[in-house]
């Protein structure tokens, strides 16, 4: 016995002695070994109450050892790297670990809320939803009273500091399982040559070899063991994942594996994927190998939840690998020979034992090994109940009668503070299931078994419903080999070790102690620890008309919560069986879905996170900007900047002396976001007559023209510039947010209905920067360099474009105009723009060159009364609602011209584009305003529409602003209200959407 | 006479903030190539006239097989069954795309200069794969994706396209020392050159550099810096 750890062996198991490490439970300072579990730990020190139940608040202890374990639910850690919903049982220990109980006030030992198990008549199945009906007023005063006392932890409120990454994995066969089972066929698959990927879920490779005393080839299984891992190690094909657990299963053999690769707390922050705390594995593989094991099943009986109620086979991992005895007196309640070995394994740690056997005829040779272990055997016996609060102090046994039913006049009352269940054995068929793998009742084995598989997997071991060791090992062999050959693999030699030979009496499907009062009457008798569902409540759901399992799992919470009926569900499938009196095959099974363990978010995220979680598109201007003080906007993924404050200055100013630069002398501005795709090939005046709506043909090789798409509901879908670059070979700018859906637009249509067209459309929006320069000044600037370009209004017209060389660089530039004045729009090579952007720069001093942003841009073209899609439009209108007519063409179809015609588009009530002024000359209407004829009209008052776009125009010196008003174009002077944040309505006057330059002189000059 | 023209490479201030410690011992070289040429070409390789034209100019026919490259002189990726990437030496774009130009003269076809909107970082050593699993979906592994082949995939949520040369006198990579053998950089090894667009190369750089720090990672090369030319 070790000091301080009072149920420690003083030999044997996996832990290192040579390092002890301390942790802390509730904030108590405890000490375990290197190896340990935190369960394992926790039960070296003697703790044995770990948690209180979720409803009742009723006090529990470990009862598994792995990820079945429904009721040691810690909360580890503090602060930001708290983690709620820890199974002890699956945590290693680390030196400093603190974990608490997520239940338990104001103490652990003493919980005012286990009133709730007085009053537990109150608290049935299906009273949460029934809390919702009658009457219905008190919901608001339960729900508060509900939240606070259900739940299974407390969420992290701070970052995560950890890092978490994906990793994309291809292998021929992905064996679940590192048992005995799934390393032979891992073993036998990697001989072969195949790629494989073996996970699993403990912190070491073995599964059950971790727990039991079996010897393979004559000596102890972990020589074995050693020799498979290390052979494996040395295989550049196999990759062996511990601390692993393969949590989900989807179409096409696509499967999720999460692996933790520390528990310790994070000491340098969110450092890449280096330092990760967890690693989700996404599989893709040809095979799989489901070598997932089986779990133990509890039994029922009266209070089978106090803590020192155990799995046996928990009970044996306990000894074997951690060297912890988890109690000194026991009752091994079975209805199998396991439950002797179990018996025999505490013996051998010192314990006192007894088995209770619920078969009459008892077990096969395993009896004798026992009796000459001095330990007591009763058959045709059960366990009717437990007594003890905080601890196991006895347990009742009794009789059991040759009709099944139990003699409880004759029970009798043994001291203990262990009770082992050994109910059988569940194989975990969770991962089977998921895949679409049907699930089937074995009435000889008493469990469910797989059935049909519809992807290429196969369940072999304990999984399949093997219990002996050489068959599960002869199992996994085989299907490793199979596996391989569906690969496309070769056979190889494989030899299974030799194993002991096990003869063993059949177990029996007993999976409740009758109970001497109706199960409403008699003390609790539990089906599902974690979610406190009890016999009675399945009994109580069937006599409300429940049938289906799915139902009765809803109504009771049966195999909800983190385990997911890992333990209780079987049990609760049969007695549900029981209630409605059909085999419990007929009952089936509710669906397993992913994930089998609870999966942090954060390794759902891996590394989309922070700056990766979303690309962010930077001109390649933006170092100028940034430099330059400016402030961002996002706008789809890019970043632009919003506008450039000058020392002192806030946004109106700035964006008010921007504006006036462009209209005064000279401005510059990053428009290198706009969306760029050149078009090419014989009929592309023929296809882009198609996609545009006005006369693309008509036009010169040189010219330019404004163009917008419609879709095929005859919407506004995108604008931009159309540019001739010769007689077959065009260029379109589309919106910033709307490059990649106008891009995929265009392949739509040639790909899927127009695959006859000769045109190839290819992106060039990172090709090219565009530096447009805007202003009365702007010529002269571009003047002022080298150039090819004849830069005359007579011979470089509005809206045309040259090719040519400017100061050495290769450009394109378009004389287009966003602002309404005189403005060149420069294309250079994006590696060249910085450089070209300086020259601009240098030589617009003498001009007050002056860099504007994208919200100077919004006011310079609001004033011009130029639309934003996207901004002015809303996917529901039409070019005739925006007045653009003029640019339909009457003489040719094209896309949404048909819808055009519909009734509803050629309403005269239709929502129009009209420009806004608010009366009193100085209010700017907030954009989004609802626009109403008469505010005190009785409601519902009629919309008429609302503002989308509202600026102060300095230029103007008024606010100015743009909407859509039904009917609007025909009302023009006409007075309407605009309803402010605050409540009030302001009057609003009906103008054109013009209210700069309305005859356009300024940008031809 | 024209000043020279000045280049700014787009991961200049990746690389200015990111720390290039001399590591000894990596699992990953990371280099930024400088400016290349990169020319998009569509076109119907059934078309005679066109692929020989091709061939005539480029010195060797573009892949038809899908998901390969050529190398030698200018190495051409098929991005598609009419698509092709090809990218040349730095400077060269210009006088090639006109020279393909005249040489497909009313051919069915389209010929576009990307050069400037295209970055490639090439990604060598013996946890390069691993390092390209986090964000990449394909299977890289060498009996599946084998060298001469390329493919476009994703890295994380940017489009990015791959492929997969070896390390060798034909490739301007260094690793045959004994530090570069240990990091898996010799002649024979795995060079990933991965081509991505612009505005997605500062993701993506990222990306590789931070999955790559679990297996330790060095930056190599030349830092591509201003570049100059007349």
């Amino acid at each position: 016995m070790t000091r301080g750890q009072p149920d420690r062996l003083a030999g044997g198991g996996r832990v290192d002695r040579s390092r002890p490490l301390t942790f802390s439970f509730n904030g108590r300072a405890l000490e375990g070994f290197a190896g340990d579990s935190l369960a394992s730990a926790m039960l070296a020190n003697g703790v044995r109450l770990v948690g209180r139940s979720f409803k009742y608040h009723r006090p529990r202890g470990i009862v598994g050892s792995g990820a079945e374990e429904p009721n040691a639910i810690v909360q580890v850690g503090t602060g930001a790297a708290t983690t709620p919903n820890v199974r002890a049982t699956e945590m290693e220990l680390h030196d400093g670990l603190t974990a608490f109980t997520v239940k338990g006030w104001p103490s652990l030992n003493f919980d005012l809320m286990a009133a709730t198990d007085w009053f537990h008549r109150l608290f049935v199945a299906g009273f949460y939803y029934k809390t919702f009906m009658r009457p219905r007023a008190l919901w608001n005063l339960y729900e508060h009273f509900i939240r606070r006392t259900a739940g299974l932890g407390v969420a992290p409120e701070l970052p995560d500091p950890d890092a978490y990454a994906h990793f994309n994995a291809h292998c021929d066969v992905l064996v679940a399982g590192a048992g005995p089972a799934g390393l032979m066929a891992a073993l036998a698959a990697a001989r072969c040559g195949a790629r494989v990927i073996v996970a699993d879920e403990r912190s070491e490779p073995g599964g059950s070899l971790l727990r039991e005393t079996s010897s393979l080839n004559g000596g102890a299984a972990f020589g074995w063991l050693e020799a498979v891992l290390g052979e494996m190690s040395e295989n550049p094909d196999v990759t062996v994942l511990p601390r692993s657990t393969v949590f989900g299963y989807y179409d096409q053999n696509f499967l999720t594996i999460v692996e933790r690769c520390r528990e310790e707390p994070v000491q340098n922050g969110r450092e890449g994927a280096a330092n990760l705390r967890q690693r989700l594995w996404r599989v893709r593989a040809k095979r799989v190998v489901l070598a997932t094991g089986a779990c133990e099943r509890p039994l029922v009986f009266a209070n089978n939840d106090r803590p020192g109620v155990m799995l046996a086979s928990a009970v044996s991992e306990y000894i074997h690998r951690y060297a912890v005895r988890p109690g000194s007196r026991a009752v091994v309640f079975t209805n199998n020979d396991g439950g002797y070995r179990v018996a025999l394994d505490l013996a051998n740690a010192g314990a006192e034992a007894r088995v209770v056997d619920s078969r009459i005829d008892g077990a096969g040779p395993v009896t004798d090994i026992a009796a000459r272990a001095g330990i007591e055997v009763r058959t045709g016996y059960a366990v009717s109940g437990v007594a003890g609060r905080l601890r196991v102090r006895s347990a009742e046994i009794v009789p059991l009668s040759a009709d099944g039913g139990a003699r409880h006049r004759l029970a009798e009352r043994v001291g203990c503070d262990l009770v082992a269940m050994a109910g059988g054995w569940s194989p975990v068929v969770h991962l089977h299931s998921q895949a679409g793998g049907s699930v089937i009742w074995d009435e000889s084995l008493g469990c469910f078994v797989p059935g049909e598989t519809r992807q290429g997997n196969i369940s072999a071991g304990a999984a399949a419903g093997n219990w002996e060791l050489g068959a599960c090992l002869e199992e996994g062999r085989k299907a490793g080999l199979d596996a391989a050959r569906h690969c496309g693999y070769g056979t190889a030699a494989v030899a299974v070790p030799q194993t002991e030979p096990e003869i063993s009496n059949p177990a029996s499907f007993f999976w409740r102690t009758p109970s001497l009062r109706t199960p409403e009457r008699s003390p609790r008798e539990f089906v599902d620890y974690q979610n406190d569902t009890t016999l009675s409540d399945i009994r109580l759901a069937v006599r409300e008309g429940y049938r289906s399992v799915e139902h009765v799992k809803r109504y009771t919470a049966l195999g909800f919560g983190t385990d997911q009926g890992k333990l209780g569900n079987v049990n609760g499938f049969a007695a549900l069986a029981e209630c409605l009196d059909v085999p419990v095959g007929e009952v089936g099974t509710t669906t397993f879905r992913p994930a089998y363990t609870p999966v942090a978010f954060g390794a759902c995220a891996g590394m989309h996170v922070g700056d990766l979680y979303e690309p962010v598109r930077k001109t390649a201007l933006h170092e100028w900007h940034e430099a330059a003080g400016a402030e961002f906007e996002v706008v789809g993924q890019w970043l632009r900047p919003w506008y450039f404050p000058a020392p002192g200055e806030d946004m109106d100013a700035a964006v008010a002396r921007e504006c006036r630069a462009a209209r005064e002398s000279l401005a510059i501005m990053d428009a290198s976001t706009l969306g760029k795709i050149e078009v090419r090939g014989p009929d592309a005046v023929t296809f882009l007559e198609r996609i545009y709506t006005h006369r693309v043909g008509d036009m010169k090789v040189g010219r330019c023209a404004y163009g917008i798409m419609l879709g095929e509901d005859g919407m506004v879908f995108d604008d931009g510039v159309t540019a001739r670059l010769g007689e077959d070979h065009y260029y379109l700018t589309t919106t910033t947010g709307g490059a990649a859906a106008v891009l995929d637009w265009l392949e739509w249509w040639l790909q899927t209905e127009w695959p006859e067209l000769q045109v190839y459309c290819t992106s060039v929006t990172d090709r090219w920067s565009t530096i447009v320069l805007a202003g009365p000044n702007s010529r002269k600037v571009l003047q002022g360099l080298e150039s090819d370009i004849a830069l005359d209004s007579s011979d470089f017209p509005f809206m045309s474009l040259r090719s040519g060389r400017l100061a050495g660089y290769p450009v394109r530039v378009f004389r287009v105009s966003f602002s309404g004045e005189l403005a060149f729009e420069v294309n250079v090579e994006s590696d060249c723009a910085m450089a070209v952007w300086e020259l601009f720069m240098e030589a617009g001093k003498a001009y007050g060159i002056t860099p504007y942003g994208t919200e100077a841009m919004h006011v310079l073209r609001a004033e011009k009364g130029f639309v934003i899609v996207g901004q002015d439009t809303d996917g529901s209108v039409n070019p005739v609602d925006l007045g653009m007519n003029w640019l339909l063409a009457k003489d040719r179809d094209y896309l949404g011209k048909r819808s055009l015609k519909r009734p509803d588009s050629r309403r005269t009530d239709r929502q129009q584009w009209v420009g806004l002024l608010s009366e009193d000359g100085s209010t700017v209407l907030p954009e989004g305003a609802q626009l109403v004829e008469e505010p005190q009209a009785s409601p519902p008052v009629p919309l008429l529409g609302h503002v989308t776009s509202s600026y102060m125009s300095a230029c103007l010196g008024h606010p100015i602003a743009l909407g859509l008003v039904s009917g609007g174009r025909a009302r023009r002077g006409e007075t309407i209200h605009a309803a402010l944040r605050d409540g009030r309505f302001v009057r609003v006057k009906i103008a054109s959407s013009v209210f700069y330059d309305p005859k356009g002189e300024r940008q031809r000059v | 006479m024209s000043e020279p023209v000045q280049r700014h490479h787009v991961l200049e201030p990746f690389l200015a903030r990111t720390e290039q410690r001399a590591l000894t011992e990596y699992g990953v070289a990371m280099e930024v190539l400088p400016y290349r040429g990169y020319l998009n070409l569509r076109g119907d390789l059934n078309d005679g006239v066109f692929s020989e034209a091709v061939r005539e100019v480029l010195g060797r026919s573009l892949p038809g097989a899908a998901n390969t490259f050529t190398e030698g002189g200018y190495r051409g990726f098929w991005l598609g069954p009419d698509e092709w990437l090809v990218m040349t030496d730095p400077g060269l774009e210009v006088a090639l795309a006109q020279r393909l130009e005249n040489a497909l003269a009313g051919r069915t076809c389209a010929l576009t200069d990307l050069t400037g909107g295209q970055i490639c970082i090439r990604l060598r050593g013996r946890d390069a794969r691993n390092a390209l699993a986090t964000g990449c979906t394909l299977d890289l592994d060498s009996r599946v994706f084998a060298p001469g082949q390329c493919a476009q995939t994703v890295l994380g949520k940017a489009s990015i396209l791959i492929a997969l040369s070896v390390a060798g006198p034909g490739l301007a990579v260094t690793g045959n020392t004994r530090e570069g053998k240990d990091a898996g950089l010799a002649d024979g090894a795995a060079v990933f050159d991965i081509i991505v667009r612009r505005t997605f190369a500062e993701y993506a750089a990222e990306w590789l550099y931070r999955s790559a720090k679990e297996y330790g990672i060095r930056l190599m090369g030349e830092s591509p810096g201003h570049a100059s030319e007349r």
